[in-house]
């Protein structure tokens, strides 16, 4: 069994329990996680995590330690990543997906996909960020840095590129998504301008618009 | 301790082989063109399917040939697999066609969905392991491809899977094989590779014995040049043709070169080479003396030929005719007269077991009610062996896989006893 199929079946989990999150009791959800986890371990053409490898190629390690956080989440009911770290994470994410796909499917005689094979330049300009991170506090992201790394020098994935334990393009759907939906969340939270109200209804806007019910929201 | 972790991350992203000095590229010793024996041609495929096409092959220690192909009822079928045979030159004869690869063999190895197969190309590797690099694809068409290696430690006889290779960051699709590999002085080998889908562009896979890809050269980018076909001179020069698919201005070959070991290549430029964006194949002599084989007009894969250039591409000559059929080109040749010109070339040693099957099976590829009947010459395949015989594969009418064999001066006594064949105009 490989690391790839491992993760796939977290990420399958993660969106299962989503799913479930108001459908099933607490209970339900779990023992129904456990059967998707272990279903999709099974080897193809049994398990589900095979065909999805199949079709959309492996997910990365950040996936994957999103996936466990996403599933910790749903389970225990507290988020472990501060939403304003994991705001600026998605945002750098998805504006970097955008300069880095193009390019390495092909825009430009530059590729930066072959830096992911090794190259120094690289690796210092990873350490860099692991230290800016690690300057603005940002730790989660800094583990998750590290331990993709760790996991590339181990080859633990099938790729042998170091790009792919860190990112893939399900992560950069997913980190895009959240970062509209935590917008649209924190649009609604604000209080819209109202046209001048009579003194016995102006109580009336305050529920919930606050910068933290927004972000509360913006998690699940 | 996260500094620490950070630092740990550092080394770990680093490959060791960072450290050491890039290996050169391996240029095969100069040799001259054979000139005193004339090509030989066969068949190497049996008809047993439908269709074949792209062939590729490699020279065994024992100075034999395995070729392969991929074979089935149509391009893109499920029933698509691997085909190979041995070509002896002792006696001068191919062997049965055999199924080497399917591709319920490949999806049982790699515990994945497999809907086709397509292009293979082999390697041959020191320690006598041979390695055979298939495009595979699990949904959509070959845009969607990816390539798997299969392992066999007999020759090409029996395959086992090893591993997928990852090539793109975006589903691992588009990432194709056609040409030949070229070797590096550490022992890892170069893997001209290209894609189809959003870009269209050459690149060179550096892998390890392993299959480990060890790094990546882009040759080409944006939507212009597939198929890049790599010639090395010496240690740190190379040459790249590659298929134009720059339309409308798809008439040449495009052209890019490298002096540093094949790391970074120069802008593409057009060589000046027709060719109708169809596939090359070709062998380096020595240093800017390069055979090209290809399609050679503008328009129509119904030729093909052998160009040679001994000044790195300054001045080409058209050395060697393998067929040409520019006169009949949209004529819309009915059936019965295509059969009688299609009979011709069964000649020499190029006459098949069962001619009336071949027959049958190029009417049937090559033959539409309304548009009538058209010549497909295409995909070649050339290696020069060690005692610098000139082989050519290439797929005939999508029919069969032809075999040209140039046998080098070396057996010129012999050669000189051979009659002329007709398939080598």
């Amino acid at each position: 069994m490989s690391l790839d199929l491992v993760i796939c079946a977290l990420v399958l989990v993660a969106v299962q329990l989503r799913i479930s999150a108001n459908l099933l009791s607490l209970r339900g959800r779990v023992v129904l996680a456990g059967l998707v986890f272990v279903w999709s371990l099974l080897p193809y053409p049994w398990g589900p995590g095979a065909w999805v490898l199949s079709y959309l190629a492996g997910f990365s390690i950040s996936s994957g330690l999103l996936a466990v956080l996403a599933i910790q989440h749903r389970i225990a009911g507290h988020y472990w990543l501060p939403v304003r770290e994991l705001r600026t994470a998605c945002l750098m994410l998805v504006l970097m997906a955008l300069w880095f796909y193009p390019m390495s499917m092909g825009s430009s005689y530059a590729d930066p996909y072959a830096l992911g094979f090794g190259d120094f330049v690289f690796s210092t300009a990873l350490l860099l960020i692991g230290l800016l991170a690690w300057v603005t506090r940002a730790y989660a992201s800094c583990l998750i840095l590290v331990a993709a790394q760790c996991a590339f020098g181990a080859g633990w994935l099938t790729s042998d590129n170091l790009w792919d334990y860190l990112i893939d393009p399900w992560l950069v759907c997913w980190a895009a998504g959240w970062l509209l939906r935590d917008r649209l969340l924190r649009a609604r939270a604000m209080p819209a301008p109202q046209p001048p109200v009579q003194p016995s209804e102006a109580g009336k806007d305050a529920d919930g618009a606050t910068e933290a019910a927004g972000q509360n929201s913006a998690t699940r | 301790m996260v500094g620490a972790a950070l630092v740990a991350g550092y080394f770990a992203a680093t490959p060791a082989r960072l450290w050491q000095p890039a290996p050169q590229l391996l240029a095969a010793d100069p040799a001259p063109v054979p000139s005193a024996s004339q090509w030989q041609t066969r068949f190497a495929s049996d008809a047993d399917t439908s269709m074949v096409h792209a062939a590729s092959m490699v020279e065994l220690p024992d100075g034999r040939l395995r070729a392969f192909w991929f074979a089935g009822t149509r391009e893109g079928a499920a029933d698509v697999s691997i085909n190979s045979a041995i070509f002896d030159p002792e006696s001068g004869a191919w062997s049965d066609e055999t199924v080497s690869v399917t591709r319920e063999q490949i999806s049982r190895g790699w515990g994945r969905h497999i809907r086709k197969l397509g292009n293979a190309v082999p390697v041959l590797d020191d320690d006598g392991h041979m390695r055979l690099f298939v495009v595979a694809v699990s949904f959509g068409g070959w845009a969607a491809s990816r390539l798997v290696v299969m392992e066999s430690s007999d020759l090409g006889a029996n395959w086992d899977f090893d591993t997928a290779l990852v090539a793109t960051p975006f589903l691992n699709i588009s990432t194709l094989v056609k040409t030949p590999p070229i070797h590096y002085s550490d022992g890892s080998i170069g893997l001209p590779v290209y894609h189809e889908m959003i870009g269209k562009f050459g690149e060179i896979l550096r892998l390890d014995q392993d299959n480990r890809i060890l790094g990546k050269a882009r040759i080409g980018h944006g939507r212009k040049a597939i198929q890049p076909l790599v010639l090395v001179d010496d240690s740190n020069h190379a040459v790249s043709f590659l298929r134009n698919e720059n339309e409308p201005n798809n008439g040449y070959l495009y052209q890019s070169s490298s002096s540093d070991g094949g790391w970074r290549w120069s802008p593409l430029e057009y060589a000046p080479v027709d060719n109708p964006s169809s596939a090359v194949g070709g062998v380096a002599m020595g240093p800017g003396h390069w055979l090209v084989a290809t399609n050679c007009n503008r328009e129509e894969r119904d030729d093909l030929c052998i160009r040679e250039t001994r000044d790195a591409g300054q001045h080409w000559e058209d050395r060697w005719f393998f067929h040409n059929r520019e006169q009949w080109r949209g004529n819309a040749l009915k059936p019965d007269a295509f059969a009688d010109l299609i009979d011709d070339e069964f000649v020499g040693k190029a006459i098949p077991e069962d001619q009336r099957l071949f027959l049958e099976r190029v009417k049937a590829n090559k033959c539409q009610p309304h548009r009538g009947c058209e010549f497909q010459y295409d995909y070649p395949y050339m290696v020069r062996t060690r005692n610098g015989d000139l082989h050519l594969l290439y797929t005939w009418n999508k029919t069969a896989i032809r075999h040209a064999w140039l046998k080098a001066d070396a057996v010129e006594g012999r050669a000189a006893q051979q009659q002329p064949e007709q398939g080598a105009r």
